[in-house]
């Protein structure tokens, strides 16, 4: 009992420094942690760059880094590579811990929102204060992508579309008009679309299924469809699911038949780890981004394809045109030199190597796009008219505000529903519209 | 009571002054041993300790990463009153307890016992059989995508080559995503566990088997009362922290479906990940968190409780 009495005193003493110790080791490590160095032993500033991508469209930015490093002495630009898998995990992160790049790529999905979290910095400042900086230069779709409140936010970067991507040796053995050619005759409607597919779903000499299209249900393809007949996923405030509505169900009901009623598309089970996918040969037909040409150029050996702009709505031209964008972090220490960096990425040379040498992307400066090197290729995708095509034509972006991913999460458990054929379409729409307007309204927060 | 000399297995203690150190000496002793376990000890408080404190109280704020405010229990009373997606993954996640629980429990015992012989080049096969675990999770996720593939999975390829001509669509159906998760939990039999329980199985005298032996008890009988019995605190440590881990079930779901289709395999803990790493809902998914901790508490206190009246303690102890 004695010894016990005796050794408590040191015990107890020993207990509270560990405890303070405890307490104060964290305040002591965030004092001690230094954020990212912004000069490097050589006396360069040092700008760090974030993205994610494709690796022949890493590697090409990684050339261009190096061009950029190699002409301004005074800087140097490292690289930093995510996964898209984890990207914006890894982004989140780092903004939120005081360690973000200086500067990022990012998707329309993430922009409003991390600004909104002021993650992002207003650019105004920096296009007015330089000479070289010429907005004319740049499609109004590029330049819009990157508004929040009528203000720059970033700089529009890597312009995509949304093309038909089409297998021509199929087409030509079934002796069938290809989609660029009805395009240009005014014959591609979504009817077409189907028409066609109908035409080149078949069984092989194997008794394996070749299918007219692969199934576009993902949202962008699903709300592709909804406005294609004249409905569209929120009212125009966005505060209010249009998706039961009779257009919006007719879209959805469209997209449904084209498994279940009419079955030119694989059914899930044939879609699973992409066996039916474009690159396989056995899909006629693709709705996708034009930022897919570089990898299929790459997987695609045996068959020719090429791309054809969207199909046309009754109520939607099918222009289908988007953004990445450029954007400076709120809290880097060397803006000016990031705005240097961001300049020359979005500058003729950068444009060139990713546009029109990799065909990654649309350049979104005028003059490159419409220049005879990038619209006359000498390898696939041939028709590179159909990546401008409808360029300055009215666009509808989707409605990309801060609840987003939440009520595009709801709403593709929902798409489930009908793309299993679980339930009558019209009474998934109605259950989904209910929970999506719960999502806007805040009440689910 | 079995004191600290008990558990080391040192004889009991001498007269007081011969025996205990006290003093300086006690001072000294104390001092060394808090400094050996203190990096521990200030790991646990910082890293563990703190960001649990500190999501607590997240608990109750809307937090999306800018903004914090103070909302009192509203994150525990939306999640239990008015987010069906909160029931439907505590459902989907208790379901997936309840069955790859005990199916791995018993392919782990049964695989402990298969090798817990005396073969030539045993070592060898048990080896071979944790390799499995070994693999990184998503690896392997990858692996029992094609594995369930629909059309050109081994698995169905062998269901229609014993007549099933209609084999399920796995991921890709609603009814059969599930035991398909369940079914790819087992790929973990070979591993921790397993060498647990034949840790277990090897700690077992063979003067038991050999008493029972003489006594006539067959195969079956010398397994139900000899062996569950002598392993009853291996079987239950391999019951909590197997319903602990079952509860965490994540990165299957993550890798395999993203939850669906329609959400046949939202697990919880990935819906606890949605709301904080989608949604932005820090303060949504602490609260999340803090339940499906309470929950495990629960699970665990239960387990210990009822474990008196089976588990069986050499020499009595608890």
């Amino acid at each position: 009992m004695g010894t016990r009495g005796r050794s408590k005193g040191p015990s107890m003493k020993i207990w509270k420094a560990l405890v303070i110790l405890a307490l104060v080791a964290p305040l002591a490590y965030r004092l001690s942690w230094r954020n990212p160095r912004k000069v490097d032993s050589s006396g360069k500033t040092i700008v760090r760059y974030m993205a994610w991508g494709y690796p022949s469209q890493l590697n090409t930015e990684q050339k261009l880094i190096d061009a950029f490093n190699a002409a301004n002495p005074d800087l140097q630009v490292t690289f930093i590579m995510a996964p898209m898998f984890s990207y914006y995990d890894k982004v989140q992160l780092m903004l939120a811990t005081g360690t973000g790049p200086d500067v990022l790529r990012t998707n329309p999905e993430h922009f409003k929102r991390y600004i909104r979290l002021g993650y992002f910095r207003d650019l105004e400042p920096f296009m007015a204060a330089d000479p070289g900086y010429h907005a004319e230069d740049f499609f109004k779709i590029s330049r819009d992508a990157a508004l929040y409140n009528g203000r720059h936010h970033g700089i529009g970067i890597l312009l995509t579309k949304t093309l038909i991507y089409y297998n021509k040796t199929l087409f030509d053995e079934a002796g069938i008009e290809d989609p660029w050619q009805r395009y240009r005759k005014g014959q591609w409607t979504w009817d077409d679309y189907l028409e066609v597919a109908k035409l080149l779903t078949k069984t092989d000499e194997s008794g394996r299924p070749i299918f007219g299209m692969s199934f576009p249900g993902n949202v962008y393809q699903a709300g592709t469809l909804i406005r294609a007949h004249g409905g569209d996923y929120l009212s125009p405030d966005g505060k209010k699911c249009l998706v039961n509505t009779p257009e919006a169900v007719d879209g959805v009901q469209w997209l449904k038949d084209l498994r279940w009623k009419w079955h030119v598309a694989p059914t899930p089970s044939q879609m699973a780890l992409s066996v039916f996918s474009f690159e396989s040969g056995r899909i006629a037909m693709e709705l996708d981004s034009s930022g897919e040409s570089p990898r299929l150029r790459d997987a695609i050996k045996d068959f020719r394809w090429d791309v054809a702009p969207c199909p046309r709505g009754d109520y939607d031209n099918g222009a289908g045109y988007g953004s990445h964008i450029l954007v400076m972090n709120t809290g880097t220490k060397v803006p000016d030199a990031a705005w240097r960096f961001m300049r020359f990425m979005n500058g003729p040379e950068a444009e060139t190597l990713l546009g029109v040498k990799l065909r990654r992307c649309i350049p979104s400066r005028r003059a490159l796009a419409f220049s005879k090197e990038y619209l006359s290729a000498d390898q696939s995708p041939f028709n590179m008219g159909a990546f401008v095509a409808d360029i300055d034509a009215p666009q509808r972006e989707f409605p990309y505000d801060e609840r987003w991913l939440e009520w595009t999460d709801e709403l593709t458990s929902h798409l489930d529903q009908v793309w299993l054929d679980l339930k009558p379409t019209k009474q998934v729409l109605d259950e989904a519209a209910v929970r999506v307007d719960m999502i806007l309204n805040g009440e689910t927060d | 009571m079995a004191g600290w000399r008990d558990v080391l297995g040192l004889p009991p203690a001498g007269p007081p002054g011969l025996d205990a150190p006290s003093g300086a000496l006690a001072r000294k002793i104390g001092l060394w041993g808090y400094l050996f376990i203190a990096p521990w000890i200030i790991g646990f408080l910082v890293f563990t300790a703190g960001p649990m404190l500190v999501s607590l109280a997240l608990s109750f704020t809307t937090y999306n990463l800018a903004e914090v405010r103070y909302e009192g229990l509203h994150n525990y009373s939306f999640l239990t009153l008015k987010d069906p997606l909160f029931w439907k993954s505590l459902k989907n996640t208790a379901v997936y307890v309840a069955v790859s629980v005990p199916l791995g429990l018993t392919g782990s015992l049964l695989l402990a016992m298969l090798l817990n012989v005396r073969l030539r080049g045993i070592s060898i096969l048990r080896t071979i059989y944790y390799l499995p675990s070994l693999t990184p999770a998503v690896a392997s996720a990858l692996l029992w995508m094609w594995v369930f593939h629909p059309d050109i999975g081994i698995l169905n390829y062998s269901l229609k080559a014993i007549g099933i001509d209609n084999p399920p669509g796995w991921l890709q159906s609603p009814t059969w995503a599930m035991p398909a998760m369940i079914i790819m939990s087992l790929w973990g039999i070979g591993g921790a566990r397993m060498i647990i329980f034949l840790a277990g199985l090897q700690g077992i005298s063979d003067h038991y088997y050999e008493a029972a032996k003489i006594d006539g008890a067959n195969a079956w009988q010398r397994f139900v009362h000899i062996t569950i019995p002598l392993i009853t605190p291996v079987i239950l440590f391999n019951l909590v922290l197997g319903v602990i881990g079952a509860f965490q079930v994540f990165t299957s779901a993550y890798v395999m479906t993203e939850g669906g289709p329609d959400n046949a395999t939202l697990f919880y803990a990935l819906y606890l990940y949605k709301n904080a790493f989608q949604f932005f809902k820090m303060g949504r998914a602490s609260a999340m968190a803090w339940i499906l901790f309470v929950i495990l508490l629960v699970f665990t206190y239960i387990q210990f409780r009822h474990s008196r009246r089976w588990v069986h303690y050499e020499g009595g102890g608890e």
